[in-house]
């Protein structure tokens, strides 16, 4: 029985498998990771310059009010071009190139970014410093890259083209958690359980980014969403591992998340979100997909 | 990362120091949105200058005046979240600090700011049985909440 458990663990964790859905993800966490640092750029001085709304004096309230790289130290030009570095790093991460280090210093910076101003409560940016401090340890570059290709360029190509994917579970492993914590924290509250917390969250003006068409302005349509919402959020820890129904899974997830991006405005959490769902795809499908990709791009010859 | 032990397993205290660190370095989420349950109001908040001239006029959030189809977007909601999560010390300790960001941002040579009030807004939102049908509610209601005085030190 033990060694039984003991296999189906070092399966889990140790199998080698293709590292098509790291890989992907790697471009998908890139492009995330960039739009967000996008949107900072117009104010970014606002929030974390030296004149900044939250003074250095008041980030001794705050645990987390101490910068990795010492920002108080900075003149508003390096803080800019901290954010530069930044943007940089999103673009190497998106193409491969020095993945590791791209995904350190990606890591690295966003965190030490968020010490300058820990208040703001920006949850894509809360999950490209969980996903990018993991996909460290993942072999994201191994395909899809530029470093890929420099090393078949030199003849270097891995013999192997499968991996231990310890990290690839562990990301799978935090989304599952977010789920988990999600269900549980509903599943507390009277609204969720009386069907009616669709209709509140669609009626929190502060949030609300489109109103409810008034064809689907009924109780039923409320008590709908509000069940299939937490449904949604109890098979997305348990049934998501069980691989032949995870596609359906994930599907019904996406429809879950596009809704809330669309009626609600909580700026890039659900893409954040749902970029993770290729972790759990079939990386042949995956292969399958790049390839089509690859096959749309110009090429030299 | 995302680990909901703490709060359903009272094991809080065991794993405080881990969380510590894992929220330092950018590895600890707690996301929970609308949950226990969601919000039952809509709120806003509004912020007026008042200059030595006797003038007064409000102060639009940056994010507003720069990317103004995004008017909504989170850095607002940024500075709403400082106020109304209020229960922590910290949040309300750093309310002179948006004041005088405010007043640095709004003074110029020949209209110097004396004071910065802090308008808020609730309004309930009606059930179900009420609320189906109707339009959302937008709060109007405006009431002080907090005044700061500016000091000539504050503008530097």
């Amino acid at each position: 029985m033990l060694a039984k458990f003991q296999a189906a663990w070092n399966k889990f964790w140790f199998a080698p498998v293709s590292p098509a859905p790291v890989c992907l993800f790697r471009i998908l966490l890139g492009i995330l990771a960039l739009v967000d640092g996008l949107l900072w750029c117009p104010d970014f001085l606002t929030w974390y310059g030296n004149d900044a709304v939250l003074s250095y004096e008041s980030l001794r309230y705050f645990d987390n009010g101490f910068s990795v790289l010492l920002l108080h130290h900075f003149s508003d030009q390096q803080i800019y071009g901290l954010l530069a570095l930044y943007l940089i790093a999103c673009v190497f991460v998106i193409v491969g190139f020095c993945s590791r280090t791209s995904l350190f210093l990606l890591w690295l910076l966003s965190v030490s970014i968020s010490h300058r101003d820990p208040p703001i409560w920006h949850q894509a940016s809360l999950l490209v410093r969980l996903y990018s401090f993991t996909m460290i340890f993942a072999p994201s570059a191994a395909m899809y890259s530029v470093d890929a290709w420099i090393k078949k360029f030199r003849a270097q190509s891995e013999k192997s083209k499968l991996y231990a994917p310890f990290a690839q579970r562990l990301l799978q492993f935090q989304v599952t958690c977010i789920y988990w914590r999600a269900f549980f924290g509903k599943i507390q509250g009277g609204t969720w359980l009386n069907g009616t917390a669709v209709y509140w969250t669609l009626h929190h003006t502060n949030v609300v980014r489109h109103t409810v068409p008034a064809f689907f302005d009924h109780l039923w349509f409320y008590n709908i969403m509000t069940y299939y919402t937490l449904v949604i959020e109890f098979l997305m820890w348990t049934i998501i591992w069980v691989p032949p129904f995870n596609k359906a899974v994930l599907l019904g997830a996406l429809f879950l998340h596009g809704g809330i991006e669309w009626f609600v405005n909580l700026d890039l959490l659900e893409w954040a979100v749902v970029i993770s769902y290729v972790l759990f795809l079939v990386p042949e499908d995956i292969e399958r997909f790049m390839l089509k990709v690859g096959r749309l791009l110009p090429r030299s010859n | 990362m995302c680990w909901p032990f703490n709060q359903y397993l009272n094991l809080k205290q065991l794993l405080q120091p881990l969380n510590n660190v894992s929220s330092y370095l950018g590895l600890y989420a707690n996301i929970s949105l609308f949950s226990p349950d969601p919000p039952r109001y809509a709120d806003d908040i509004k912020f007026m200058v008042i200059f030595a001239d006797g003038s007064s006029s409000e102060w639009m959030f940056p994010r507003d005046k720069m990317t103004p189809w995004d008017s909504e977007h989170s850095f607002k909601q940024y500075i709403h979240n400082l106020f109304f999560w209020s229960v922590k010390p910290a949040l309300v300790a750093i309310r002179p600090d948006v004041a005088r960001f405010i007043a640095r941002q709004v003074a110029t040579s020949d209209k110097r700011p004396v004071q910065v009030d802090f308008f808020y807004a609730i309004a309930d939102v009606p059930p179900p049985e009420k609320g189906i049908g109707q339009p959302l509610i937008d709060p109007e209601q405006y009431g002080i909440f907090y005044s700061y005085d500016v000091q000539p030190g504050d503008l530097n």
